[in-house]
């Protein structure tokens, strides 16, 4: 396997590197779709974060990875225990990236009978799935147009629920599954079901770069990599440390910022104007402006954060207007230089 | 911090081979190889456009042998069929020897098999979607992840990837599995003598010798800054949009470089790299200098980049390669006889694009580009059968046994059953005669499962717009509202849509069946309108279309937006009478195939030909005036219904 390229590395793109540290500091936000030409460091952008990713408390000899602090999400195992004896006992393990390969099998996705301790033992025991790996870090589906349906089903379920129910051949298990699906793909292959699409709290274009400069910039660093890999992470480790602590502090940060009604008021009436459908658009807005604030260490979450994340959040949530073929970027800034222009003239 | 590098310069003197290489064979396809057998990872490996079959296998063959050995055996070489599924492709359970040894035993599938070797794909742009994403990951990743069947492993699988386009007519190999790939070649007649010669001939050692030679140089080639910097400003030239192209230039220039038993990349190495990387990808001819530094040119860096490499420096650069405020350096080096390295390459894609590519170069825009993304939903596998679990059942009548669902079952009684046997032989058998060999599994027959597929048969919506001049002054406009309306419900639905659109003597097919409806949209905006209404051609294709849609495995719906006013016959001539009757005709046929049309009137008033032919086609018959777009997807939706065999069914 090939080394993980540092994610500080990465040239430009700055809007999807934005998006997923923005998930990656507050999860609620959802998942973030990424739509873009090929070769544009998309799933480098996905494996980068998770060698970024401080390491997380799980409880020890859970096999899914609960969380030795949350109470309402833990696995009927480590409610037992916990019910039972004393204080769970926990370890840091780093924070789960799992690959959903296309050519996956739905027993795979959720999980099985294990064949193996069957045949050997005869005993009936659950053998957890990607869903389960999944739990508290991140599911990353390249081309997640082309996923077969009934696997769309599976995670759409389990993303809306946080958790996996199984029932199959004689196994019934329900266990938490909370993740932060993280799609990509190219449109022109394909395009994506709306139900799926609306469960990405975000979503960003990524293009090949135009300017010679920056696409240069991408074949040295590319190059340097390849050629050295251990060379390049050490010199990148330096920027990618300081990422990592901006993300833990963003994180501690975040439980103090209050969203002010203005902000709110704004926010909704962007999405109304904008025409988005049903409160997932609004929330997602909410959440990732407040990420953003406490990305950036801001003392309050201001318009300026809201505006900031405003494309990415709302983007993939405009209604198709077949007979307008104006991007929905486009769309979606032209709502907020209105909007804002609106309230200047009535300030 | 900078990057630790190694002074070469010293090495490179002091090098006694590089004087002593032999010739290299200049023949695109046969450099393509030899590059490769040096840097099959970096590189990734090679499409061959249209190759006979000797020719195919006497590169792989030669290629396979140039190659390093990495395990104990011969240099693996597999091949792909097209028709691969996905349990071979990945590997999953080893069922044999699962059942024989009473645990579970994986099996590595082609792509862990080929491992460190080659992988050959023959008739390449018919892989289906699950092969082809398959192979995207290996090439980015070098392993196989696998997650089918009870097993969750890893498999380290370095390729080199062979491509074989074989396509015809529409049909091409997919843009994101060729962008993995470097070379793009054709193994003509003399490539195919070239690699007999270098097969035969007593120089294979010899060869072996420099291409193990190289193999151990590529890690110390170093190579100018300002080289990789020309390399992207040419591609960026040649409208090579893939970062990836630039790279593989960048690593082919290197890999010629060692292969020429140099330790430095040179003006000839670069131009090598352009002509096989660069050139097979270029969507436009490299334009003279002028009005190509204003456009492409950056301001500050590019800039000084493109000014310095008169020639490829006689500095070694010790500078830190990731770092990007490196920029003067270039600056310091003495100027050099050479021509400008810009214009170098650029002469070397020129002279490697072949000769009629320019002309269809200058006339089409970006053929490889981004933007197009003609390849759609072409892949019949991906529609017909998905295989959806398994369901109780014995395997007959043609349903498929699931061995692993099979077991699954059983595997839970086993204890059970071996106890009841043990107890019935007890009972049954005496002393003297000796106890049948126990099976290993019991498997009974409420344990059988057999493989459920779903055949999502899909809808696929052919929209027949006629954009003759009495439409057009018409409504062709409105028309097009009204296809665009149906599109996005399509596009909620699923459905895949075609456009066909006719007017004058012919008709044409616009978009062939596709999800991408952003396709749809943009393609019906460019739609002119004008000329006559060649009804029984437009009749004849679309029976054409809407067989071969139901052919592919979808059931197919049609919807004709006409006025109906027939005035070309068959035959090409204009001529009302001729044109109805041949319209009916035609209708009376489109008939009998029971293809479900949906006709929309388009004329203003409602228009009686319309109406007779609509009749002929047992269409469902719909004036404009009175349906509005809205109306309109609501009359689809019931068509739909009517059209038989929607939706899944299970076999």
């Amino acid at each position: 396997m090939r080394p993980v390229y540092p994610f500080s590395a990465i040239v430009g793109q700055d809007e999807m590197k934005l998006a997923l540290l923005l998930v990656a500091t507050d999860p609620s936000i959802g998942g973030v779709m990424v739509f873009g030409d090929r070769g544009t460091g998309k799933s480098t952008a996905v494996r980068a974060l998770a060698g970024l990713l401080p390491p997380m408390k799980a409880v020890q000899g859970c096999k899914y990875g609960c969380d030795p602090n949350a109470n309402g999400s833990r696995c009927d195992e480590c409610r037992d225990r916990s019910a039972q004896g004393p204080a769970l006992r926990s370890h840091l393990v780093p924070v789960p990236m799992v690959d959903l390969p296309l050519g996956a099998t739905e027993d795979r996705v959720v999980g099985a009978l294990d064949l193996e301790r069957a045949l050997t033992t005869g005993e009936k025991a659950f053998e957890p799935g990607l869903l389960a790996r999944a739990h508290r870090g991140f599911l990353y589906v390249d081309e997640v147009n082309l996923l077969e349906d009934h696997l769309v089903d599976l995670l759409l379920d389990a993303a809306a629920t946080g958790e996996n129910v199984v029932e199959r051949e004689g196994v019934s298990v329900r266990h938490p599954s909370r993740f932060v699906l993280v799609g990509s793909g190219n449109p022109e292959e394909g395009e994506l079901r709306p139900q799926l699409l609306d469960r990405f709290g975000l979503a960003v274009d990524v293009r090949t770069p135009t300017a010679i400069a920056s696409r240069i910039e991408v074949i040295k660093r590319r190059d340097a990599f390849d050629r050295d890999p251990d060379a390049f992470m050490t010199h990148w480790s330096r920027a990618d440390a300081k990422v990592r602590r901006s993300l833990e502090k963003a994180r501690a940060r975040l439980d103090d910022l209050v969203v002010d009604d203005a902000i709110l008021e704004r926010a909704a009436m962007l999405c109304s104007a904008l025409g988005t459908d049903g409160l997932r658009g609004e929330l997602t807005l909410l959440r990732a402006t407040r990420a953003l604030a406490a990305y950036d260490g801001a003392s309050a979450v201001t318009m300026a954060h809201l505006r900031a994340v405003a494309p990415m959040a709302l983007r993939h949530r405009l209604r198709r207007n077949v007979l307008d073929d104006t991007g929905s970027t486009t769309r979606v800034e032209r709502a907020v230089a209105e909007l804002w222009q609106d309230a200047v003239a009535a300030a | 911090m900078p990057l630790p590098r190694p002074d070469l310069r010293s090495d490179s003197r002091s090098d006694p081979r590089s004087d002593s290489q032999p010739d290299l064979p200049s023949h695109p396809a046969v450099l393509a190889a030899l590059l490769l057998a040096v840097d099959a990872r970096g590189l990734g490996g090679l499409l061959l456009d249209h190759p006979l079959h000797e020719s195919a296998r006497l590169l792989t063959d030669t290629l396979r042998a140039w190659m390093p050995q990495y395990g104990p055996g011969p240099t693996p070489l597999r091949r792909l069929p097209v028709g691969i599924t996905a349990d071979r492709l990945y590997g999953g359970v080893d069922l044999a020897a699962t059942l024989t040894t009473g645990r579970l035993v994986s099996d590595r599938g082609v792509l862990a098999a080929a491992d460190g070797g080659l992988l050959v794909v023959p008739m390449a742009e018919r892989l289906g979607v699950p092969a082809r994403t398959a192979l995207c990951e290996v090439l980015d990743h070098e392993e196989v992840v696998v997650a089918r069947d009870g097993v969750n492993t890893r498999h380290a699988s370095r390729l080199c990837v062979v491509l074989l386009d074989e396509s015809h007519e529409d049909e091409r190999i997919h843009d994101a599995l060729s962008d993995r790939l470097a070379f793009c070649v054709n193994v003509d007649s003399d490539a195919h003598e070239l690699l007999t010669e270098l097969g035969r001939s007593a120089s294979m050692p010899a060869l072996r010798a420099v291409l193990r030679d190289a193999r151990d140089r590529l890690a110390r080639i170093s190579m100018d800054e300002s080289w990789a910097a020309e390399l992207c400003a040419t591609a960026a030239a040649c409208g090579v949009d893939s970062v990836r192209a630039s790279l593989f230039a960048v690593r082919c220039a290197r890999a010629h470089a060692a292969l020429q038993g140099r330790l430095m990349v040179t003006s000839a190495d670069a131009q090598v790299a352009a002509a096989l990387v660069l050139a097979p990808r270029a969507t436009r001819v490299p334009m003279p200098e002028t009005p190509d530094e204003a456009d492409a040119a950056p301001p500050s860096e590019g800039d000084d980049r493109r000014t310095p490499p008169d020639a490829p420096p006689p500095e070694p650069p010790r500078a830190d390669n990731a770092a990007p405020d490196e920029t003067e350096q270039g600056a310091e080096q003495e100027p050099s006889p050479e021509a400008l390295p810009a214009e170098l390459l650029r002469a070397a894609v020129e002279a490697a694009l072949p000769p009629g590519l320019l002309q269809a170069l200058l006339g089409q825009q970006n053929h490889a580009g981004t933007v197009s993304g003609r390849v759609g939903e072409t892949t019949p596998n991906l529609l017909r059968g998905i295989p959806r679990g398994a369901r109780g059942g014995l395997p007959r009548g043609g349903a498929r046994l699931h061995l692993l669902e099979t077991l699954r079952a059983a595997a839970p009684w086993q204890r059970a059953r071996m106890r009841e046997r043990a107890a019935t032989r007890t009972a049954t058998h005496t002393a003297a005669q000796p106890p049948a060999r126990d099976p290993r599994l019991k498997i009974r027959r409420e344990d059988f499962r057999v493989r459920q597929f779903l055949e999502r048969t899909g809808t696929t919506v052919l929209f027949a717009v006629d954009a003759s001049g009495s439409s057009a002054v018409h409504r062709l406009a409105e028309a097009k509202g009204a296809v665009e309306l149906l599109l996005a419900e399509s596009y909620a639905r699923r459905d895949r849509v075609s456009l066909l659109a006719f007017r004058g003597t012919g008709t044409e097919l616009l978009l062939p069946p596709t999800r991408a409806l952003a396709r749809a949209r943009r393609v019906l905006a460019a739609l002119p309108g004008g000329g006559g209404t060649p009804m029984a051609t437009a009749i004849d294709a679309v029976i054409g279309q809407g067989l071969q849609i139901r052919r592919s495995g979808s059931s197919p719906l049609i919807v004709f937006l006409t006025d109906g006013r027939a005035n070309i016959a068959r035959d090409g001539m204009a001529g009302r009478a001729r044109a109805e009757q041949d319209a009916l005709a035609a209708a009376a046929q489109l008939a009998a195939q029971r293809l479900p049309v949906l006709f929309v009137d388009t004329s203003p008033r409602g228009e009686p030909v319309a109406r007779r032919i609509a009749e002929a086609m047992r269409a469902r018959y719909v004036p404009l005036p009175v349906a509005n777009a809205e109306a309109l997807g609501t009359l689809v939706q019931q068509a739909r219904q009517m059209s038989s065999g929607s939706g899944a069914r299970s076999s």
